[in-house]
């Protein structure tokens, strides 16, 4: 499936089923970690929409949403060697964190594209397999704390990496909380086990 | 189609009928045999015995043997049914079943409990799930303070915890999740609506096909 052969002419759509609709996504608008998968989803959509501006109002995540976040609950791992989902928290705002990714988009002519608090970051290169293309997601926490999510949606994962490391980590350090360590590697370090924060 | 006395070929250890397998799940016998592609090479990686010990469970979900995780834990001791410390082909294919995009999603809510219901007490306590986060904040790179790790625990067993007894029991969990859908992504793997293209060498080692030579 990896394959652009196969997905020549292949029209991906998933379905969703929330409130007991079942809703079907169109690829290139949504992709399968759709809905900001987090909890909350009705705050999410009512409030937007009752304030008037489907601007911000990013989706919350309770205490169950962070431990899915563990590789370990992941099993596609058994499938794929994939790239891996980075987050941070952070007390900045969503327009703080939106414009400094808008600054980094620039620097790298990278296009930004925003439905409410999912942005879409596509390159312009054609690689192997296509136009690297990132989605950073954000979420509330707690009133005062976002968690900011980025992950590869399409494109190499070398490309990415490197994109990651040369321009998305450093130009988000800024928000990020002090204390933050940079993940490097699988194993946390024997520091990183007692420091919980 | 299948032959329930396809014993043309020496049986692999761990192999148990695709044509069985797949009348007690969602999976279609090609997709029995594909997943048995899968689990030979996971089963086969450190000791070759037809069987998925923990270890080549983390090198299959990790690439690394060693690492050891209280999440992967909880989902290998649920793949291994008999408790024997080993999964076997047909833990495998049962267990995947669960998280198949067709599964009942009763069965993905009930897994979901049994997996945070780390002592299996029959109720996810309010200190299980202290203990999950604390886990998960070591092990990822987001810090957070102690008062910030109650506020959520807080916010979280407000909203599940119906009779604030601090802890969840299956119909609170049950409600909460519908409420909150999301919750059950961790359940679905849609890899296992195209396993057969993922995993297409069980063309050439069909059990169906040999009975046609």
């Amino acid at each position: 499936m990896e394959d652009k052969w196969f997905k020549k002419g292949f029209k991906h759509t998933k379905f969703y089923s929330e409130d007991d609709n079942i809703f079907s996504l169109k690829d290139e608008e949504i992709d399968d970690d759709c809905i900001a998968y987090a909890s909350d989803q009705s705050a999410y959509e009512s409030e937007s929409e009752s304030d008037g501006k489907r601007r911000s109002r990013p989706a919350n995540l309770n205490a169950f949403d962070l431990i899915s976040f563990s590789p370990g609950f992941s099993l596609s791992g058994l499938f794929e060697d994939g790239s891996k989902e980075s987050r941070f928290v952070t007390g900045a705002p969503v327009s703080k964190i939106v414009s400094k990714l808008e600054e980094i988009a620039k620097v790298v002519s990278f296009s930004m594209r925003k439905k409410d608090c999912r942005i879409s970051l596509e390159g312009s290169r054609e690689g192997v397999k296509g136009p690297l293309t990132i989605t950073v997601e954000i979420f509330e926490l707690t009133p005062k704390l976002r968690v900011v999510e980025v992950k590869k949606k399409a494109g190499d994962k070398g490309e990415y990496e490197e994109f990651c490391e040369r321009e998305l980590r450093p130009g988000l350090r800024p928000l990020m909380l002090p204390g933050t360590c940079e993940p490097s590697r699988l194993v946390p370090g024997p520091d990183e086990e007692r420091n919980k924060g | 189609m299948g032959c329930f006395n396809s014993t043309v070929r020496k049986p692999v250890p761990g192999h148990e009928n695709p044509t069985i397998l797949a009348s007690q799940t969602a999976f279609s016998v090609s997709e029995v045999e594909a997943l048995f592609e899968l689990f030979k090479s996971i089963s086969s990686s450190v000791i070759d015995d037809g069987l998925i010990n923990k270890e080549e469970f983390q090198l299959a979900l990790f690439k690394n043997r060693k690492k050891e995780n209280l999440f992967a834990n909880r989902i290998f001791d649920l793949f291994d049914v008999k408790q024997k410390g080993v999964i076997d082909f047909g833990d495998f294919v049962r267990a995947l079943n669960v998280f198949h995009p067709n599964a009942p999603q009763e069965d993905k809510i009930s897994f979901c409990f049994k997996l945070y219901d780390m002592d299996g007490t029959g109720f996810i306590e309010r200190q299980e799930v202290k203990q999950m986060l604390i886990a998960l904040l070591c092990e990822s790179e987001l810090k957070l303070a102690d008062d910030t790790i109650e506020i959520i625990l807080d916010k979280t067993f407000s909203e599940a915890d119906v009779d604030q007894d601090g802890k969840i029991d299956k119909s609170e969990w049950h409600n909460f999740v519908t409420k909150n859908p999301s919750l059950l992504k961790i359940m679905t793997l849609p890899y296992l609506r195209d396993i057969t293209t993922t995993f297409p060498s069980f063309v050439f080692n069909s059990e169906v096909e040999e009975i046609a030579t």
